[in-house]
Formats: C-alpha cells, structure tokens, sequence
C-alpha cells in the first residue's frame, strides 16, 4: 500500500534580492532610471522531499540555513521562485506564537481575532474558548488587555490557541524556545500527543537533541541546500559535524588541541531515548560520539559536571574508569552510565575532553557542550542532595 | 475552516475568481478586523466612539459660521446641505486613508499567517462604514432639530449612492495598500491628492455654481466619479429649491450613479487582478 503524503516539496527555490541601497521613492528611482543595483541570493536552493501523513520530520539548520524561508513558503506566506509545494489537509502554522495578537486588545478578544486570522469562525472559537483559557493557564488574566501579559503569558495564549484547532497538519518554528520549563513540557506533551493522533508535523529547530527524540526523519539544511536526510540519528551525526566544521573554520580553540579526535555529538539519554530534562532518582547516560582521524593507544575521554555557576560538581575520566580505547577505530560511541545522579535540583553542563593517558596532550576539548535540567523534589541548599533528616532529642 | 482540502503554492499563481470566494470563506475575519480597528480607535479613551460625533458637529458648527455668517452663502439650510455630501466625502477619504497603511500596519501578521491580504484594506473601508452610520445620526438628529423635510422620492437613490461609494472605496484601498508596499510615498500623495479632491466635489458650494461657469462643457464636473454620489445624497436630504442643483429628473441622477457604478465595478476587478500579481512579493518587500 502506497502511504499518501502530506506535505509534498518539489524543487522548491526561493530568491531573494539583496538591493546595494534601498531606493523606496519614486524620485530615487527615477534618478537611477529604475536600475537598482542588485545581487541575489538561494535563501533555498532546490529542495525536494516529502512528509508522509501522520509522521514528524524536522528540520534542521544552523541559523540562515534557510529553514525558516522553507517554512514560511510551505505556510504560503512567501511564494517560492520556483518549484511547487502542495499540501494536503487543513494546515496550521505556528511561525510565532503570538503572532496575530494585538496588545491592546485582550486575551478573550485577541482568540476570536487571531482565531479567525487562521480560518476558524467565531462558533468554533467559542466552542474551544474553555480548553485554550485552561491549556494556557490564564483563566485569571483573559479578560486582560494582552499588552500587561508577560512574554511567557503571551506564548502560552498563542501555543493553546494553535494546540486547539485540531489540524491535520501543522508547521512549528522555534516555537519552544519560549515560555518556561513546565510549559515547555507541557508543549511537547501536547506534540506528542498530536503525533499520536495522526497529525503530520514539521519541525524547525536547531536543537538537535529535541529534533532527533521526537521526530521520525530529519531534514538538515545547510546554505539552503539539503545535505542529510533521514533517520535522526543520522541525520544529527551529519548536522553536528556541518556545524563543526563552520566553527572549526571560524573560531579556532584557544587551547589548541590536536585535531585527530573530534566530538560529533553530546547527548543525555535515559532508556536509550535522547532526554533534555533528567531526574535525580533514574539513571542516566552521557553519550559521547567522535570521529578519530586514526587510532589512538593512549586516548582518555574525560567528563565533568558542572553547575551552571561553574562549579564542578564531579569529573572522571575513561582511564578512572578502566576502560580501554585504544581499540576504537575510526568512530567511537561511548556513554558514561550514572544509576542516579543525587544532585538538587537546577540547571547543569557538562563538559567533554579528550587526552592522552599521560595528560601531556589535549586531542580535544568541549567545554558546556550540554545544558541540562535536572528535577529533584528534595528541597535544601548547595548543590548535593544528601540523605539527611532531622531528629530531635 | 483552516484550509480547504488541498491547497497548492505553485511559482506563478494564475490570477481568476478563487481570489474573491477565498475573501468570502474569511468574511468572518472580515467582520473580525473591521471590529478591532474600531475597538482600537477607541481603546481608553474616556468619551469612545462620541469622537467620532463630535468630527461632524465641529464641522458643522465651524463651516456654518465661515460660509453662511462670513461668506453669506445662498445655499437655504446650509448645515444639512454641508453634512449631506460631507459625512458620505468622509466615509470614502478615510477609507482611502486607512485602507493605505493597511498592510504596512499589520506587517507582523503578513509575514507569519497566510490569509488573503485583501481582507485588510476591505476591513479598513469597513470601519469607516461603520462610522459613517454612527455619523449619520448627527445628521438624522439635524433633520429633526430643524424640522427639515427630505426628498421622500430621492431617498431610494441612497443605497446605489452608497453602493456605489462602498465599490469605489474597496477598489482605491485595495490599490493602494499594496502599492504603498512598494512606495511609501503613496500615503503623502493620498494626503494631498484627497485635499485636492475634497474641494473639487460639490460638498461646501453647489453643483450649479460650477456647472453655470463651466457652460456647455459642464460634463467635466462629472468626471468625479464621488459628484454623482454627493449630488445624491443632497438631492435626498437637503433637496434645495431649484437652481441649487442639476434640475433633472431622478431617474438622470440614478443613470448618472449607475454608470459609476459600473466603472466602479471595472476599477475593482482591476484592483483585485493587480493585488493578486502584487502579492506574491507583499511579504518579501514589507
């Protein structure tokens, strides 16, 4: 059986042009006789590919990849140059949360405006009224002009909004990095739940980690042109080293290490699933991938665990640890186990290092490579979380 | 609802009749935006929409003190002669004012949400029909205050009149809002153009005043598409004695606002052609 597709992309081009100076007024452009000096540019440059209904596609890219210009075409608000796109179902796009919303107005009033920006009537609003005011936790603040609402507030009206019109096909841009924690889960519950129901999605994102444990098949783009596509492992592996070699050309390290280690990807995993947020009573991984330019008898992969203060937490390292590396080929996949990590709860990064047994050379070095959030429910102050209770006597 | 069944973005789109039934399935976002931009008009402010009644009085009373106490205009009645043609003047210069920025102003939402773009300078011709009914009663109060009687018969030629302002307005703003994307000097042109225009329609002098100066080439005063429009509503609800308008039958006034009409028409269908060929770019060049 043929699976139908949801969104399909053919050869999509989109061309902007980079004016030398903006002549805007007609006395401007009569003076250069409507010759504007001009250079243009891909923003994308012949995309093709296929989302097929029902399953979750990210898109990855470092900013200017041209996945946001991919988007707003997919979204029709941009007409692609050349190339066609078509999409099948009713489709809803979340390129900003908010968007749609005016300030003066207030939240119950900006539903119905921004509601029927995106095609619903004034009927199905107010059917759904109840679920968004509770999916965004504003019941108190509905009836407020929106301009008082914090910028959390605001995504969250926005993120309920677009959650409750029920779409067979939705666009997501960066639209997570807002809000805080609890909403951010609470958004990729919903994700999740869409993904369920069969609902087709495509994501734009630049946090790998995010992409690759909710999406079935990743897209990256690089200069607006696909270099990898499929599964997210894959497909991050080749986002990662894209990146590395953007900041290996840019910014060389200061420590200088050797370049015959270099760290393809950092990642938390819990159940081998990729996880963002860890708690301190499950175990947890951190996996290391790097590519080797040769084998290494004396190569030591070090990590440390820091607060986001700065202040280490713990460190060790593969010789610590009694594991030889000197085996590893060309590609090595190592993942620190912990049963638990008995720490209070906050933010954490960790660090990555490689050197020789002997200390005296850095292959390589990734310091905060990772951020992490860490849930506890033992209060106290510091940064351990001993097994302490009080008695009285 | 979201999106019909299956929706295309090919590079050329062809230009056809979807435009207008794709305006008509977001009428409800229409009806939305028409709203907000009247809520925004008066959004703490502590007398609202009185504002928009007390434009007219002020007219009224300062108008009526140059012209009839100053000038000594001949014209019997001259408050509900000025408001007659000047309420409906308003309601097409500001929708051309509003309908302008209309674009420009919601740029946020062009750029993110896909939806025909149409509906913004439709909703800003909307807000100012909006206005001119609540306007209007200043002038239904006028009537009644001096118990001035209006041409019973005339009053049916006040729909077309208005029809034919509604058409005209929705053609302008539509032009000119995408045009004002790529030419921002199109608001200052309007400004001025609109002053210009506002004296040269028949709305604080009479048309006969022109007409008798123009002799046998009066036609010219004509070619304001609005004069017919203004004569309408004068002719209904001022209706001077003779001599103060043009002295043909209703059935003249209602050809005469019938082939605006039909120019309007044309003009709109233009206008929806050129925003369509405009759109592709709008949020490329906002």
């Amino acid at each position: 059986m043929m699976s139908t597709n949801a969104i399909s992309v053919e050869g999509v081009t989109k061309t902007f042009r980079i004016y030398k100076e903006q002549f805007r007024t007609i006395k401007e452009r009569a003076l250069h006789l409507g010759r504007i000096p001009f250079s243009e540019f891909d923003a994308i440059h012949d995309i093709s590919f296929d989302v097929p209904e029902g399953s979750m596609t990210g898109i990855l890219g470092h900013n200017g990849s041209g996945k946001s210009t991919l988007l707003k075409c997919i979204a029709g608000t941009l007409t692609p140059t050349s190339g066609e796109i078509s999409v099948r179902g009713r489709m809803a796009a979340l390129l900003e949360l908010g968007a749609g919303f005016h300030p003066e107005l207030t939240g119950r009033e900006n539903l119905y405006l921004a509601g029927s920006i995106l095609g619903l009537t004034k009927l199905e609003v107010e059917s759904r009224l109840s679920s968004i005011v509770e999916f965004a936790e504003l019941e108190d603040f509905i009836d407020t002009q929106m301009k008082h609402y914090s910028s959390g507030m605001f995504a969250r009206l926005g993120f309920a909004l677009a959650a409750n019109i029920e779409p067979e096909v939705l666009l997501i841009d960066e639209v997570l990095a807002v809000g805080d924690e609890a909403f951010q889960l609470k958004c990729l519950d919903q994700i999740r739940r869409f993904n369920e129901s069969g609902v087709t999605m495509l994501f734009v994102t630049h946090d790998v980690d995010l992409a690759s444990s909710i999406c079935d098949e990743l897209i990256v783009l690089d200069h607006g042109r696909i270099i990898s596509q499929g599964s997210p492992r894959e497909a991050a592996i080749d986002y990662r080293k894209s990146l590395h070699a953007r900041n290996d050309s840019t910014e060389p390290h200061s420590t200088s290490p050797t370049e015959e280690v270099s760290i393809v990807s950092v990642s938390l995993e819990s159940e081998d699933r990729p996880v963002m947020t860890v708690r301190s009573d499950e175990p947890i991984g951190i996996n290391v991938i790097a590519t080797l330019t040769k084998p290494i008898s004396d190569l030591v992969v070090a990590y440390a665990i820091k607060t986001i203060e700065g202040t280490l937490v713990h460190s060790s390292n593969t010789k610590l640890l009694n594991v030889d590396l000197s085996g590893v080929g060309s590609e090595l996949d190592l993942t620190f186990v912990f049963e638990n990590l008995p720490l209070l709860e906050g933010m954490y990064e960790i660090d990555i290092g490689a050197h020789s047994l002997d200390g005296s050379t850095l292959y390589t070095q990734a310091n905060e490579v990772k951020r992490f959030t860490l849930t506890n429910s033992s209060v106290g102050a510091g940064i351990a979380d001993l097994a302490v209770r009080a008695q009285l006597k | 609802m979201i999106e019909k069944q299956k929706t295309s973005q090919k590079s050329r789109k062809s230009v056809d009749n979807r435009s207008i039934r794709k305006i008509f399935s977001y009428r409800e976002l229409l009806f939305n935006l028409t709203k907000t931009e009247l809520q925004l008009r008066y959004k703490n402010s502590v007398l609202g929409f009185i504002w928009s009644l007390l434009n007219p009085l002020l007219y009224l009373v300062v108008f009526s003190l140059v012209f009839q106490e100053i000038l000594r205009t001949s014209i019997p009645m001259f408050a509900i002669f000025l408001l007659s043609g000047l309420l409906i003047w308003n309601f097409f210069s500001s929708s051309l004012n509003s309908g302008t920025g209309a674009i420009i102003g919601n740029a946020s939402i062009v750029k993110k949400i896909w939806f025909p773009r149409e509906v913004l300078p439709l909703a800003s011709v909307g807000a100012s029909a909006i206005h001119f009914f609540l306007q209007a009663c200043v002038l239904v109060l006028a009537l009644l205050i001096f118990q001035h009687e209006p041409n019973w018969a005339a009053i049916s030629l006040l729909p077309l009149a208005l029809l034919v302002v509604i058409v005209l307005a929705s053609a302008g703003a539509i032009t000119l809002s995408a045009l004002n994307v790529y030419y921002r000097d199109i608001q200052h042109f309007l400004e001025i153009s609109l002053l210009a225009w506002f004296w040269l329609t028949p709305i604080v002098y009479n048309y006969n005043l022109v007409a008798d100066r123009l002799g046998s080439s009066d036609w010219v005063a004509m070619l304001n598409p609005i004069t017919p429009v203004v004569l309408a509503f004068q002719k209904a609800l001022h209706n001077p004695p003779a001599g103060y308008l043009p002295d043909v039958s209703l059935w003249q006034y209602f050809q005469n606002l019938a082939i605006v009409l039909s120019v309007g028409l044309i003009l709109l269908w233009g206008s929806l052609r050129l925003f369509q060929r405009l759109d592709s770019q709008l949020a490329d060049k906002i």
